[in-house]
């Protein structure tokens, strides 16, 4: 079996990583796993069960950068949405208040007619 | 009056299917990221339940249990749970402002304008006849009082009054929805874009650690039913036949999962196209046919003869 030069990778990467290289991590995974789905020789799977976890190690530090950065991006969306969702709530408001001047409307005629149901001879 | 609020009406109602058509396709992002959130923070943890037998069986001094990091912790999923729930309100909102001619409230105040509108004409009528000295005049001229005249305004007049200022509501709720939303719509695009390009971006990145997890796990089951396999190793064989029947059912485990990010990709993809259509359709951007908008004229037009004849007759 020829083990992946695990050891020749580079120590010092740059997280995020670029999309070559991280295609090139991935290629290198999934070479190591195509020889462990087709071995039940354990000596070859002790050996890619350690050398395979650090490439795996690499892609994971490049994921989760990637969800951290997100987490941020959420963080700015919840100011933005929220921002439209107070707009859409004044807006609201506004429609309410036209059938609730309306009711004014009414409301003062009642009045009227009830003054001058009171003083009929106005 | 009423041909202003047909034509701005019919506009909303677009306007309203398409914030409908929104509003389902969100439910399905809602649930699904949240579910999808859950199960990769799941099984991140099973496969650190793993790492623990590895770390132990190489007596690995570094390995402290306290120390696994998460994947994500609560309060990233709460983040992103939130923005999504936000849209659900945006969603809702809009919904509630694109039926808002639609308004009990509205019908209710323009029916009591229209009752006090005529109580106020007939009992200002007879004043204004005394004034002026025309009732005076014919009572004195025909012999009959003035109390067994018909009233000024009669039940009809006063219902095409209640009607008249239900279209003068609709028509003024529709000018400030059709000034104010579309631009709030139109505004909200790109950030609606943004995060469904946000989930998108987590969805690849979720589905690529869980492929990674479910190899990892797959992986040291082999090597340990293997371990279990070497002579002296004294596993019980029933144990040893369970280890082995739980591999294909973290197989199946895998592919569920990955058939479950795909449709929860689908999901978002079909949240900004929504959205999109929305926007277009605030902007009167999509091409519709004559016959639609005279459909939907004719819609609203029924509409106010229904309110006219929930008036009561006398």
């Amino acid at each position: 079996m020829a083990t992946p030069p695990v050891n020749t990778l580079p120590t010092n990467l740059l997280i995020p990583l670029t999309p070559e290289l991280r295609a090139a991590y991935k290629d290198l995974y999934d070479k190591m796993q195509a020889q462990l789905d087709n071995t039940m020789d354990l000596a070859v799977i002790e050996a890619l069960n350690v050398s395979q976890p650090q490439v795996d190690e690499v892609l994971r530090k490049d994921d989760l950068y990637k969800l951290n950065a997100n987490t941020a991006a959420f963080n700015a969306l919840q100011k933005q949405i929220d921002f439209t969702n107070q707009g859409l709530k004044t807006l609201q408001g506004q429609i309410s208040s036209i059938a609730s001047h309306f009711t004014m409307a009414a409301e003062i005629m009642a009045a009227i007619t009830k003054i001058l149901t009171i003083v009929p001879g106005i | 009056m009423i041909a202003m609020s047909l034509c701005v009406t019919g506009c909303q109602q677009h306007l309203a299917k398409h914030a409908a058509v929104l509003s389902e396709a969100i439910a399905p992002v809602v649930d699904q990221s949240a579910a999808a959130y859950r199960d990769a923070v799941d099984l991140d943890n099973l496969r650190s339940d793993y790492e623990a037998v590895v770390a132990y069986q190489k007596k690995d001094s570094s390995y402290n249990p306290r120390n696994v990091p998460v994947l994500l912790s609560e309060g990233d999923i709460q983040s992103r749970l939130a923005v999504l729930a936000a849209l659900q309100v945006y969603s809702e909102s809009l919904i509630e402002i694109t039926k808002g001619t639609d308004s009990p409230e509205l019908d209710a105040a323009s029916t009591s304008v229209g009752n006090n509108l005529t109580s106020l004409g007939n009992n200002l009528a007879p004043s204004i006849e005394k004034v002026l000295g025309i009732a005076a005049a014919a009572g004195s001229a025909s012999g009959t009082t003035s109390a067994s005249a018909a009233p000024v305004i009669s039940p009809q007049v006063r219902n095409g009054i209640s009607t008249g200022f239900n279209a003068l509501g609709q028509f003024l709720v529709n000018r400030v929805i059709e000034k104010e939303l579309p631009g709030k719509i139109v505004e909200m695009d790109p950030h609606v874009e943004a995060l469904c390009k946000a989930l998108s971006d987590d969805i690849e990145t979720l589905d690529a650690l869980e492929e990674r997890d479910y190899d990892r796990i797959l992986n040291l089951e082999k090597q340990f039913i293997l371990e279990d396999d070497q002579p002296g190793s004294n596993a019980n064989p029933q144990d040893h036949r369970a280890e082995m029947m739980k591999l294909p059912e973290i197989a199946r485990q895998q592919r569920e999962a990955n058939e479950k990010l795909i449709a929860l990709h689908e999901a978002i993809k079909n949240l900004a196209m929504t959205h999109h259509a929305l926007a277009a359709e605030a902007q009167h951007n999509n091409p519709e046919s004559l016959k639609d908008k005279l459909t939907e004229l004719a819609g609203v037009g029924k509409g106010l003869g229904q309110f006219y004849s929930s008036l009561p007759a006398n």
